[in-house]
C-alpha cells in the first residue's frame, strides 16, 4: 500500500487535531523550580555587563542612575538582573525601544541638611616653543590647535549631605541611605572626545563610576573609568552631542562614598 | 479510507497570546524583560508549557518524551532568549522550533539503541518507556507510532515546517513567520517535507509487507 499526498495531510491534521493531556502540575511546578534555580543564567552582553562586588553595591548604583538619569528612557536603560545574576548592573548600549524598564527608584527624599563644593583649581602651564636636540639642533615647536571648547570649572554647588533612595525592583525594595562627599567634576571637550577629570574622593575610596545621559535622561550609560584614576575619556561622541556626565566614588565594599553633581556638556 | 480536508477558515489555530493571555505587545515586553529577569521568564514559561507540552506530546506521542523534550526546551530557551530575535508567531513560536528539535533528539538517541523495526517492537512491548501511548490507525491507515518515527527522520527544516503547519495548527502566514521565510517557500518547503514524509512511510510500508 502507498500512500497518497492527500491521505498525508489529513493524517497529520488528524494527529495534530489529537485530544494531548495537559502537562502533571507536579512536573511543570518541579520544571519551574529548577529553571528559576539553577546556573543557567541567561547569557548577557558582556560589553553591557558591570561587575558588582556586593547586593548593596549594586543597589545603589542603580538607584542613583534611576534617580539621576530621569525620564523613561533612562530607565530603559537600566535592566537589572535578578536571582544569580543579582551583582550585575546592565546598560543598554543603546536608548532602543527593546530596552526594557525593570528597575524604578520611587523614593528619593532630600533632606535640609547642605554642604558646598570647593571649585576645582586650575593651573595654567605655558609650553617651551623650541627645544635642542642632543646633535644641538634647536627645533621649534609647533603651536598646536587651539581647545575648541572647554565647559568651566565647575561653580561651588549645593548638594545634600543625607539622601535616602528606595529603589523597587519587581516585589523588592532597597533602601540605601549615604551620606557622600562632594566631588569636584571638570569636563573638557577636545576634537573627537569630552575628558572627564574630578576630584579624589575622601579616605577610603576605591574606585569610580561615571554616569552619563543625555538631556532629558536619554541615552544613559555607566561607564567605568580604570582603576585608581581621576579621569575618563568619553570618544563615543559625535559633533552636537550634549550629555550631562555625573561621578560616584565608591569603597572596597561598594559603598557610596561620594558623588559629584551633574555636569552638562556639549560637542560643538 | 476517508478522506477529509478540514476547510482552512476551520483549521484550529494555535492558542494566541491575544485570545486571553495577553496582547502580542504584552507578550513581546514580556519577553523583552525575561532576556535579564528570572521573574519575567518565569511568567513566559507559565504561559506556555502546556501549550509546549502537547506539541511534543502529538509529535513523539509519549508523556515521559514529552515531559523530556519540553524540559530541554525551557532549559534551551532559558540560555538562548538572550539572543531570540522576534518573528511572528512569537515566543510560542520559538519555542515549538526547540520543541520540535528536542523531540526528534529523543528520537534520535533511542535509535542509536535500537534499529527501526527493533524499536518500534519495543514500544509495543513497552509503551510505558517512551512508547507511543496511542496507537490509532489514521485516516491514510498509518500507525501514529510509524508516522512519529518518520516526521523524526525528516531534515530539521522540512521537519519544522510540517510540525509548525500541521501539529502545531500554525496558518500558513504565521508558519511562515515563524521560520522567517515567504508563504511561497513555506508551501515549496511543505511541499518537500510531505514528498520526503511519504518516502520514508512508503518505504516503512513496502519493509513491513516485505
Amino acid at each position: 500500500m502507498r500512500i497518497s499526498r492527500r491521505s498525508l495531510k489529513s493524517s497529520l491534521t488528524q494527529l495534530g487535531k489529537a485530544p494531548a493531556p495537559d502537562a502533571d502540575p507536579a512536573f511543570v511546578d518541579r520544571l519551574e523550580a529548577q529553571l528559576m534555580t539553577d546556573g543557567a543564567t541567561p547569557p548577557l552582553p558582556a560589553d553591557n555587563v558591570i561587575p558588582f562586588r556586593s547586593r548593596a553595591h549594586r543597589a545603589f548604583v542603580i538607584g542613583v542612575a534611576a534617580a539621576t538619569l530621569t525620564g523613561a528612557a533612562a530607565a530603559a536603560a537600566l535592566v537589572m538582573g535578578t536571582g544569580n545574576d543579582s551583582h550585575r548592573l546592565i546598560t543598554a548600549t543603546e536608548p532602543t525601544a527593546t530596552s526594557t524598564a525593570t528597575s524604578t527608584a520611587t523614593t528619593n527624599t532630600v533632606e535640609p541638611t547642605s554642604t558646598t563644593s570647593t571649585p576645582l583649581n586650575t593651573t595654567t602651564t605655558t609650553l617651551p616653543t623650541s627645544t635642542t636636540l642632543a646633535s644641538g639642533v634647536t627645533t621649534t615647536i609647533p603651536a598646536g590647535p587651539t581647545p575648541t571648547t572647554v565647559s568651566n570649572v565647575v561653580p561651588p554647588v549645593t548638594v545634600p549631605d543625607t539622601t535616602t533612595t528606595t529603589l523597587t525592583v519587581g516585589s523588592t525594595s532597597t533602601t540605601e541611605v549615604h551620606v557622600p562627599a562632594t566631588l569636584g567634576i571638570n569636563c573638557v571637550v577636545d576634537g573627537s572626545h569630552i575628558t572627564c577629570i574630578w576630584t579624589p574622593g575622601p579616605g577610603g575610596t576605591d574606585h569610580y563610576l561615571v554616569l552619563r545621559s543625555r538631556p532629558g535622561g536619554t541615552d544613559g550609560r555607566v561607564l567605568t573609568p580604570l582603576p585608581g584614576q581621576l579621569t575618563y575619556t568619553d570618544t563615543q561622541i559625535v559633533s552636537g552631542d550634549s550629555f550631562n556626565y555625573l561621578v560616584h566614588a565608591f569603597d572596597a565594599t561598594g559603598k557610596s562614598v561620594a558623588h559629584s553633581t551633574a555636569v552638562l556638556v556639549t560637542v560643538p | 479510507m476517508s478522506v477529509t480536508e478540514t476547510p482552512r477558515t476551520q483549521r484550529p489555530r494555535p492558542e494566541s497570546p491575544s485570545s486571553g493571555e495577553g496582547s502580542f505587545d504584552d507578550e513581546r515586553a514580556l519577553t523583552e524583560r525575561a532576556r535579564t529577569d528570572r521573574d519575567a521568564f518565569a511568567q513566559l514559561y507559565r504561559r506556555h508549557v502546556n501549550a509546549v507540552y502537547a506539541f511534543a506530546y502529538r509529535q513523539s506521542g509519549s508523556r515521559e518524551a514529552a515531559e523530556e523534550a519540553t524540559s530541554a526546551t525551557f532549559e534551551r530557551a532559558l540560555r538562548g532568549i538572550a539572543s531570540f530575535e522576534w518573528r511572528g508567531g512569537g515566543v510560542r513560536a520559538w519555542l515549538f522550533r526547540i520543541a520540535s528539535n528536542e523531540v526528534t533528539e529523543i528520537y534520535r538517541r533511542q535509535s542509536r539503541a535500537t534499529r527501526p523495526r527493533g524499536q518500534l517492537a519495543m514500544r509495543d512491548l513497552a509503551p510505558d518507556s517512551y512508547g507511543v501511548e496511542v496507537h490509532a490507525n489514521l485516516d491514510a491507515g498509518v500507525d501514529t507510532a510509524v508516522l512519529h518515527n518518520a516526521i523524526s527522520s525528516l531534515h530539521p527544516r522540512y521537519r519544522e515546517a510540517v510540525t509548525l503547519r500541521y501539529l502545531a495548527g500554525f496558518s500558513s502566514e504565521e508558519a511562515a513567520s515563524a521560520l522567517g521565510c515567504s508563504k511561497a517557500i513555506l508551501a515549496v518547503t511543505l511541499h518537500r517535507g510531505l514528498s520526503a514524509l511519504r518516502k520514508a512511510l512508503n518505504t516503512h510500508l513496502v519493509v513491513e509487507e516485505t
